[in-house]
């Protein structure tokens, strides 16, 4: 048993890795006194630690998948690919927490330590295989992403933003800790492969009851991901929060929950059976009310975070109709929805942040007339919104042509028209900003100190990809391709 | 099989104390009353492990935070008065008749799979092994979520880190 253990660490070293940088941190952060030597050390070690966590998930990609610790826990090409693309968001979100004076220079320690911690949940979540695992995850991200939304303490909306964010959550996952416990009533097992034989074996009578119990589970992970009913918590906890830590909420708990909604959905429902028809209904009207709700309310914001917080629960809505097919090819789109969904996101709020930096508020007028004076910088964020609203020929075109595709070809014709409809009512809002940036004269010549060279260096490194993976997408969607899950 | 009705009953009435009583002492009082009960019917069903966990976390530890954290704010001005609306009461009775069809269900229906897992084998012994065999990975995740929870409370409450930024 004990050798068997040892086995499984070799196939969990990034996780390892994480925690090792995660009380690395805690242990420099509590060394050194000397506050510029402190962040010098934090800064390299966070640096070390992320990208040797990158690396150890490229060096995992290609083996084959496999369950460990007791059949806890999953390893599979398409968990390793997500955790990839959520370590890509941390990176995005501590580099820019090292400048951004969103964050109080005394907390910055301390939001990398709890990011990595949110991280390890994250990949709880992606690699969860049974239930115990998948609460777990939920709760880690949640927990610690409460006092994140909070670190602007003498904040008032920072502080309601927390505390907004705790109250819901705890809420939800008590909810669908209540699903949960449901479902191991009924079925006697916590492990999801066991659950999915057991569910073929029972009678419709019994299937009925599982039936709210899955609907329960879907509000605690439905919450992580913003989807609709339970999205309520998300603007005012983007906006209130400071701008590092939203750009990190927008991607890693996002993911998370999108890859554990894959994960079951594929595990549960493939086999044919009223609980299939069931969730295909439920995730197809969430991923309508998703797409439309976050695109109709992002249309009237004044805030640009605001609007980034509607246009991402739009984005959630999407990938959640990437999920009614339950077959691979969907995998496949959300999948690669998820890779182009970091950098665009990545960019928006870089320079969003940077921007916010300068004035004090992140309103549409800031960005008036930015083209004349940061060009290089407008036409970055440009390309960003054209992406968004899914122009070709960059990233998010194909991102979302994908998943149309998809849909089409299993005849999902209404969703696929929602979702056309809704990325024409997107391009009135990201096209706001576009049309402020250029057409707007511009509100004075200062210079803003956040578009350094290094900093427009690491904004346009972001956006190459955008520009990449619009093009020459096949080597990633080829990757994409290979994200296959692994069931045992 | 008396006892048993007595304890869901009186769980029942305690929970619906907690949410209807106008004195916020007397919710957490009936908070408190109902988390004991449920311990009772734990020990009932044989699982005593649980039912002293039950006390000891649940009823002794969260429960009394609450009474505490009364006794420390003022009370006058937390007085229990929500207002009441049309949506409220459509969704509760909503939810409310999904629950009883399901319970309905469960009783009609002679759900088996509980019978499956052993309740009164809960020895600590039985207990520990798996907890450092079978969920060993979730035990160990739980100490990184401990951890990074601490830190995460300094965050909250340290003044001195406020303080320091107040200057900046």
């Amino acid at each position: 048993m004990y050798l068997n253990y040892l086995a499984n660490v070799g196939r969990y070293i990034p996780e390892l890795l994480l925690v090792v940088l995660m009380v690395g941190l805690i242990l420099i952060e509590a060394t050194y006194s000397n506050d510029e030597k402190n962040k010098k050390y934090i800064f390299i070690a966070t640096c070390i630690g992320l990208v040797a966590t990158l690396a150890a998930l490229i060096a995992n990609f290609s083996a084959k998948g496999e369950a460990i610790f007791s059949n806890s826990m999953i390893i599979d090409p398409f968990s390793t690919v997500m955790k990839m693309i959520m370590v890509i968001g941390t990176f995005g979100a501590f580099y820019l927490s090292s400048f951004s004076k969103d964050i109080y220079e005394s907390l910055k320690t301390e939001f990398i330590i709890l990011a990595v911690g949110v991280l390890i949940g994250g990949m709880i979540l992606a690699s969860a295989n049974n239930m115990l695992m998948i609460y777990l995850g939920i709760e880690t991200l949640s927990i610690l992403s409460y006092v994140m939304a909070s670190l602007k303490k003498n904040d008032e909306r920072s502080s309601e933003a927390g505390l907004k964010y705790a109250l819901y959550g705890g809420v939800s996952s008590g909810i669908a800790l209540f699903g949960l416990s449901h479902m191991f009533g009924v079925l006697g097992t916590i492990q999801f492969a066991g659950m999915a034989e057991m569910i073929t074996k029972l009678d419709k009578a019994q299937i009925m009851i599982l039936m709210p119990s899955f609907i329960l589970f879907f509000v605690g992970i439905g919450y992580k991901i913003a989807s609709v009913p339970f999205h309520m918590w998300a603007p005012d906890v983007y906006e209130g929060s400071p701008t590092p830590v939203t750009t990190f909420f927008a991607v890693v708990p996002k993911l998370a929950g999108i890859s554990a909604l894959v994960r079951v959905t594929m595990i549960f429902f493939t086999v044919q059976s009223p609980l299939r028809v069931g969730w295909i209904g439920l995730m197809m009207v969430m991923a309508a009310l998703t797409m439309t709700v976050g695109n109709v309310s992002a249309i009237n914001q004044k805030s640009v975070k605001r609007m980034l917080a509607y246009s991402s629960i739009s984005h959630a809505g999407i990938m959640m109709a990437g999920l009614v097919l339950i077959n691979q090819i969907g995998v496949r789109a959300v999948v690669f929805y998820g890779i182009t969904y970091v950098f665009m996101t990545l960019v928006a709020f870089y320079i969003t942040s940077i921007v916010q930096d300068k004035y004090g508020n992140d309103h549409f007028d800031r960005f008036q007339g930015l083209a004349y004076r940061y060009p290089f910088m407008a036409v970055m964020m440009t390309v960003t919104m054209f992406s968004l609203i899914g122009l070709p020929p960059l990233a998010g075109f194909v991102a979302k042509w994908n998943i149309i595709n998809a849909l089409l070809s299993s005849r999902y014709y209404s969703l696929a028209i929602i979702l056309v409809l809704n990325s024409a009512v997107s391009a009135f809002y990201y096209l706001k900003i576009v049309r402020l940036m250029t057409l707007k004269t511009q509100e004075s010549n200062e210079t803003i100190e956040g578009f350094g060279f290094l900093n427009q260096l690491v904004v346009v490194a972001l956006t190459a990809p955008v520009f990449v993976l619009g093009i020459f997408w096949e080597s990633v969607m080829g990757l994409a391709e290979g994200a296959k899950i692994f069931i045992k | 099989m008396a006892i048993d009705i007595l304890l869901t009953l009186l769980t029942v009435v305690f929970s619906l104390m907690v949410v209807f009583s106008k004195k916020t002492v007397v919710a957490a009082f009936s908070l408190l009353m109902t988390l004991l009960v449920i311990a009772m019917i734990y020990f009932q069903l044989g699982t005593v492990f649980l039912s002293a966990v039950q006390v000891l976390v649940n009823a002794g530890a969260i429960a009394i935070l609450f009474v505490f954290v009364m006794m420390l704010i003022n009370l006058e001005q937390f007085q229990n008065n929500r207002e009441k609306s049309k949506w409220k009461l459509i969704v509760s009775t909503l939810t409310m008749l999904v629950l009883l069809g399901v319970f309905a269900l469960v009783i009609n229906n002679n759900i088996e799979a509980l019978s499956v897992v052993n309740l009164t084998d809960n020895s600590m012994k039985t207990l520990f092994a798996k907890l450092f065999d079978v969920y060993y990975l979730p035990f160990e995740m739980a100490t990184v979520l401990l951890l990074a929870s601490i830190v995460a409370s300094i965050v909250i409450t340290s003044h001195d880190k406020a303080e320091k930024l107040e200057e900046k």
